[in-house]
């Protein structure tokens, strides 16, 4: 009998683990609803996509952006930071309901996670000192140059494609790594997103964007393949800030303008 | 089960990708086996003027291995290669490769230091007073009484600080130099695969670690006869 009490036993804890997972793993939007917290997993330093100001906040686009989604549907925002290497396992192993950075949906990367539909498309751009002849981004590309890069980055693609002349330099720890080369003179030029590279002009003011774009690209956010309740709902809320003009007002100031660089407060909530 | 790994650790895509870990596993490989020389040669250096009786040799070996011991190892590489401006003997300024080899030799030197010095003291004195009684001259002393006996007696905690030394060179990959790290980093930046991206990079380290148990082990065999 005691056996038979154990056996039984286990078989329940063990349905009751199976249907433990299932709940977890069948549509993550009932599990934000009911948990009552929006979880997104953000990039620790990117700037103006994610960063921490000079009063402590965490803010930037990505940051604003995910705070009027949590407010819109009456949840909590619980942010979590991770580096670069860090933001696809966060979302993968279900820490994080979704990643907000600015990510490029390669083909080959599509092929892990659900990317939404770009909240906006950007340029990258070559940047070099001011003291260096270099006018368009074609002059960085010559024999004999160097181009740092962040590692890893497909700017990294983009360099071995448009630049293949150059050497590349790639440096781990973001683009203010590849800044600090380019200011260190350790590199000739520097790769970057635009709305990054007008950000290090304010910081490093011997800097200059060199003309033209070797590269243009979609930005979106991402979630697991198999979310496709949340991916539904993403791409519904951009349309709708589309529609609206809040999307432009973030973008307008974060991704196309430099205030952000200079203003302490207030920060537009779209 | 087949399909279970296959989901888990997908080897077709880590195969697409073995370029680049073998590139990375030869310059961790190169970039460690420098370093350790150099190291090596640091820190036996800094252990014999650590125990000099003359008060400028031994301050400035002290204060050289507690100002690497008390910063992070990142600081020190970006300090030497952000920092150090073009030196006099060179002409130039370190590169990447030099100012990363460099920055791993000083800071695994204050550690191997510590660890000679240790073993330098456990030979007991009466066989230094032997060497001296025959005529040999300090470094004779050295070169054939005491260093032997002092690396085969510190050969396990010198082996740890080897392995330290290797998984720390993944951090001239913040000065730009490609090596392992980079590898895993390009797999994970290009097909978002976590899992192809550090396991790969983590058995790569292993197997590093196995050669090095190997020559270690050949080490101890010849050196085992000098241990005292």
């Amino acid at each position: 009998m005691n056996k038979i009490t154990k056996l039984f036993g286990l078989g329940l804890f063990a349905l009751g683990l199976s249907v433990f997972a299932q709940a977890a793993s069948a549509d993550v939007v009932k599990d934000i609803i009911k948990r009552g917290e929006l979880w997104v997993a953000v990039q620790t330093q990117g700037p103006p996509v994610s960063y921490v100001d000079t009063n402590g906040n965490r803010t930037g686009f990505a940051v604003e952006l995910v705070q009027m989604m949590a407010d819109d549907i009456g949840v909590e925002l619980k942010l979590l930071d991770f580096d670069w290497k860090g933001l696809i396992p966060a979302v993968v192993s279900g820490k994080a309901d979704f990643l907000a950075a600015d990510m490029t949906p390669k083909a080959t990367r599509a092929l892990v996670l659900n990317f939404t539909r770009p909240y906006m498309y950007s340029r990258n751009v070559i940047y070099s000192k001011r003291s260096k002849s270099y006018v368009n981004w074609q002059d960085a590309c010559v024999e004999g140059t160097s181009i740092a890069v962040v590692q890893g980055s497909s700017n990294v693609g983009v360099l071995k494609a448009k630049c293949p002349l150059a050497t590349i330099k790639e440096f781990a720890g973001g683009g203010p790594a590849v800044a600090q080369a380019v200011s260190a003179d350790r590199a000739d030029a520097g790769i970057n997103d635009e709305a990054s590279a007008k950000g290090y002009m304010i910081e490093y003011p011997e800097f200059k964007i060199l003309q033209g774009a070797p590269d243009r690209g979609p930005l979106s956010f991402a979630t697991r393949p198999e979310e496709t309740h949340l991916l539904a709902w993403m791409n519904n809320y951009i349309m709708l800030i589309e529609a609206d003009g809040r999307l432009d007002k973030l973008k307008n100031y974060w991704m196309f303008g430099t205030d952000w660089k200079t203003e302490k407060e207030p920060v537009p909530k779209g | 089960m087949f399909d279970w790994i296959l989901d888990f650790y997908n080897w077709r895509v880590v195969g697409q990708y073995v370029p680049e870990f073998t590139r990375g596993m030869t310059a961790t490989m190169w970039i460690s086996l420098i370093s350790l020389v150099l190291s090596l040669a640091i820190g036996t250096l800094t252990a014999i003027m650590r125990m000099s009786a003359n008060p400028f040799l031994w301050r400035i070996a002290a204060g050289y291995i507690q100002a690497i011991r008390s910063t992070p190892l990142l600081i020190q590489i970006y300090v030497i290669y952000f920092s150090l401006p073009a030196l006099p003997l060179l002409g130039r300024r370190l590169d990447e490769l030099e100012g990363g080899i460099i920055a791993l030799g000083l800071n695994a030197g204050a550690y191997m230091s510590e660890i000679i010095r240790a073993g330098i003291e456990s030979i007991s004195k009466g066989q230094v007073e032997g060497a001296q009684s025959v005529g040999m001259t300090y470094l004779q002393r050295m070169r054939y009484v005491v260093l032997p006996q002092a690396f085969a007696n510190v050969l396990p905690p010198l082996l740890g600080q080897t392995a330290v030394l290797i998984k720390d060179s993944s951090l001239v990959s913040f000065i730009g130099v490609f090596e392992l790290f980079g590898a895993g980093l390009t797999v994970l930046s290009e097909r978002l695969m976590p899992n192809e991206a550090f396991l790969t990079v983590a058995a790569c380290y292993l197997a590093i670690y196995g050669v090095m148990m190997v020559v270690s082990d050949y080490a101890q065999r010849k050196l085992g006869g000098a241990r005292s």
